[in-house]
């Protein structure tokens, strides 16, 4: 998998958010619109209502996918994985994930292609059709939440190691939030829709009765979904991990409570004059809202993702620390290299000055005489003014020993 | 009337959640920004630059269930003589004069019915970064894991150590 350059990233990222606006606004518009066809359909048959069933023909027709559109989908979901596995590289998707998500989305944007050919058909049976499309409606709904859920799991880097092997980790309270958040937009989004479509009706066809149903019902159910949105949105930043705050989190949810308020405050003006209208401006609104919910992630993103967070990650997965390791091997020449590389290259190099002067420079005088060397390790005294006091370093007797020892051999491979 | 009453609810139901975003965002910044150290130790330079191991300074850490902070004097080893035009290190010499240990403010604490060991961890191949993340490159540190028990006993099944009750809660 090539991988990107850091310049690069943040036009990656750009396009990453944009692919996600479009994908999950789209897709949401498409279930919400489903799941109100399917009710409406249901109700219209069961109670003999033909508005409910016109009205639900209308919106699916208007609003359902050919093949393109499925496809158009399945690509950009695709290309949502393939830009996480490029923007955020240690936590690539496996292939596993990318058929659970991919598949039943493709599987479920058929099956309401199907729904949108059988649906208009009196003779098509309540059962079949309702059945079609409730299935569609569930295998996108999957393949969101799956997605939502790799959301979740993006902004807690401390459970990537262990999610192989434990797959259940990645289930989160802040994944299901994002999916929930996405539920309550998507159907406030249809709302809006249907709105929109008694909205558009040309002429004297937009007293029709199931143009004025389309008007009560879309600004209803916006107006339901608006409402509960901050709860949602509340409960999705009190799950989020610490790592995952920032300002911009909060000024966000801010902004995404004040444009619901404006929306939800126009509807309910709008129910109570019984002049329902403006579905455009409510539709526009509510992809604001969608906007701002996938900023919020991104930005929880970039604040839980860092080489500050990601640092150590690696290690869980090892049974044993590479310094462990070292310390196990036979005392000697290696620990001396240990304690030499753990301590003394703080101050020291053998060819430089560095704190302190270079070693080959004042080990000679006690190649002969180890004792005086490893006195002077465990007792430092200051000797040359042109450098600082050399600190007293707590060492244990067996660590002077070794780190003696191997200066000098050191000292020795290096003259030869 | 009914207009404003409508008005006024939804204002105040869309308000009441305004007020608890705001909050959550107040305490966040007053409570959970990672703390002011009475010294500004920067371990970007000291483990970062310099490359000292953690147990150069917190010594206990191999050998003890608390990590530790060095004392005083452990700085003066070094600071007697370097860098000593540097504020921070000025304040050091100051609490050596003044014979008075450095007041730390905690950045990682488990409650008090949790007893957690560094030696076990550390002997078991965990390295430091595993739990505290990139402490060289942080200027001032801040706890970049949640270290809640889910986390930990996931680890712990996940590396087949002990998940008994009694393991961290004696």
């Amino acid at each position: 998998m090539p991988s990107i350059s850091p310049e690069n990233l943040p036009l990656l990222k750009s396009v990453l958010l944009l692919t996600l606006l479009a994908h999950f606004s789209l897709l949401g518009v498409l279930l919400g619109s489903a799941s109100a066809a399917v009710v409406l359909d249901a109700f219209g048959r069961l109670d003999r209502r033909r508005h409910w069933r016109a009205l639900a023909v209308e919106l699916v027709v208007r609003t359902m996918p050919g093949q393109g559109t499925a496809l158009l989908l399945t690509l950009t979901g695709a290309l949502l994985l393939l830009g996480v596995q490029l923007g955020y590289p240690p936590l690539a998707p496996t292939g596993v994930f990318w058929a659970l998500t991919l598949v039943p989305l493709f599987v479920g944007l058929l099956a309401l292609t199907a729904y949108r050919r059988l649906l208009p058909r009196e003779e098509s049976a309540l059962t079949l059709v309702s059945g079609l499309g409730a299935a569609g409606i569930l295998l996108g709904l999957l393949s969101c939440f799956l997605l939502c859920c790799g959301a979740g799991l993006l902004v807690m880097p401390e459970e990537w190691p262990m999610v192989g092997a434990m797959p259940l980790l990645f289930l989160s309270w802040s994944g299901t939030a994002c999916f929930l958040q996405f539920t309550v937009l998507s159907l406030a989004a249809t709302g809006a829709v249907v709105l929109l479509l008694g909205d558009s009706a040309a002429g004297g066809d937009s007293e029709a009765p199931q143009f004025r149903l389309a008007r009560q019902i879309g600004a209803t159910m916006a107006l339901v979904f608006l409402l509960a949105w901050p709860p949602l949105m509340l409960f999705g930043l009190i799950n989020l991990p610490e790592i995952a705050l920032g300002t911009g989190v909060y000024g966000l949810a801010a902004a995404g409570v004040g444009a619901a308020a404006v929306a939800a405050i126009r509807l309910a003006e709008m129910l109570r004059r019984g002049e329902v209208r403006g579905g455009r401006f409510l539709l526009g609104l509510i992809l604001v809202l969608f906007a701002i919910w996938v900023l919020g992630n991104h930005l929880e993103r970039e604040a839980a993702i860092s080489e500050l967070t990601l640092a150590g990650l690696e290690g869980i997965g090892k049974s044993t620390a590479p310094g462990l390791e070292e310390e196990k091997e036979p005392a000697g020449e290696s620990e001396g290299r240990v304690v030499f590389e753990r301590i003394c290259t703080t101050c020291h190099r053998f060819d430089e000055k560095l704190v302190g002067p270079p070693l080959k420079a004042v080990l000679p005088p006690y190649r002969e005489d180890i004792e005086a060397l490893k006195a002077f390790i465990r007792q430092p005294v200051k000797k040359n003014p042109e450098y600082p006091a050399m600190p007293q370093l707590g060492l244990k007797e067996s660590e002077i020993d070794a780190v003696a020892r191997y200066l000098l051999a050191r000292l020795d491979a290096a003259e030869k | 009337m009914v207009r404003w009453f409508i008005r006024l609810t939804l204002l105040g139901y869309f308000g009441i959640f305004l007020l608890l975003t705001a909050s959550l965002a107040y305490h966040w910044a007053a409570f959970r920004q990672p703390p002011l150290q009475p010294i500004a130790f920067p371990h970007t330079v000291h483990a970062g630059r310099l490359g000292l191991a953690c147990t150069f300074c917190h010594v206990d850490a191999a050998r003890s269930p608390q990590a530790g902070v060095p004392p005083v004097e452990k700085c003066l080893s070094c600071h007697r003589s370097i860098a000593l035009d540097n504020p921070e290190v000025q304040k050091l010499h100051q609490h050596s004069t003044q014979q008075e240990p450095i007041l730390w403010n905690r950045v990682h604490t488990l409650p008090d019915h949790v007893h957690f060991t560094h030696k076990r961890h550390i002997k078991a191949g965990i390295d430091c970064s595993a739990c505290h993340g990139a402490i060289a490159g942080m200027i001032r540190v801040r706890q970049v894991r949640t270290l809640e028990m889910g986390w930990c006993v996931t680890c712990h099944r996940f590396k087949g150590a002990p998940t008994d009750c009694a393991t961290c809660h004696k």
